[in-house]
């Protein structure tokens, strides 16, 4: 059995291939528990990806933009 | 700066470099700012606090010994930025004996978010290094498609490549992002 590339699975999630291929892809995920895998490991790198943005925005708040700064000072 | 370096950077700093000693601030920095944020520091004792323990950290230095078993280099840092915020507070307040219960709870309660705070840190150095990893085109092609959100199709107009060179691009550097990850996990 001819497995899919990562990349073509992410393609596929992401709606970035011809409807042919959508179906063909989806019918093999239904056999194939490899691709399957595959397929659950790009959603734990959307965790990644996600968590890689958010201390992006958080680094370059602390960093770069001193108006958002809270004076706490009721302590 | 490589992660996988640090021991050697910390190395060089012992012994005076002052090179090392501008990758260690421009490294750190971000990190205690973003810290002293955390803590509640404006935005002037933020600088100090960087100053103060930038400061604190080069007299330690020659002292410093980088030995894993002994302690984590993170823990040692921590110690210095909440040593020094304390300092900070204490002079806001004028205080003469001591912080009040307040101040206490605060630090204690930001003690968990200092392994945040780091992970963060090692998220946002790894970005960094991951240029120096892999070809301009292929991080940019990541950083469009997969920080930015853009469109995948637009992404492959802009830098004159196919579709799925953008997904191989966005892959590889994903995996290799891991990795740094993973080693600096390791290192610290």
């Amino acid at each position: 059995m001819k497995h899919y590339t990562i990349e073509e699975l992410d393609r596929y999630r992401n709606g970035d291939m011809n409807l042919l291929s959508r179906i063909s892809c989806a019918g093999h995920l239904k056999q194939c528990e490899t691709c399957r895998n595959l397929l659950e490991t790009l959603k734990k790198d959307d965790l990644l990806l996600e968590a890689v943005r958010r201390n992006l925005a958080r680094f370059h708040a602390a960093t770069e933009e001193p108006s958002r700064d809270k004076c706490r000072s009721t302590i | 700066m490589a992660f996988t370096t640090r021991k050697s950077l910390l190395s060089k700093i012992k012994q005076g470099d002052e090179i090392s000693w501008e990758e260690f601030y421009a490294s750190y920095r971000p990190l205690i700012l973003l810290r002293a944020g955390d803590l509640g520091l404006t935005q002037t004792e933020k600088e100090e606090l960087v100053q103060i323990v930038m400061l604190e950290f080069f007299k330690g230095s020659r002292d410093f010994q980088y030995d894993r078993c002994k302690g984590r280099f993170r823990d040692y840092l921590k110690t210095i930025i909440n040593n020094q915020t304390v300092s900070i507070l204490r002079k806001r307040k004028h205080l003469e004996v001591g912080l009040d219960d307040r101040e206490f709870i605060l630090i204690n309660e930001l003690e968990q978010a200092w392994d945040d705070e780091w992970q963060g840190y090692v998220m946002n150095m790894a970005m960094e290094e991951l240029k120096n990893c892999v070809e301009s085109v292929t991080y940019q092609a990541f950083y469009l498609y997969a920080i930015q959100g853009r469109q995948s199709k637009d992404v492959a107009v802009f830098l004159d490549m196919s579709v799925n060179s953008v997904y191989v691009a966005k892959n590889r550097c994903l995996e290799q992002l891991k990795k740094i990850i993973a080693d600096t996990s390791e290192s610290d």
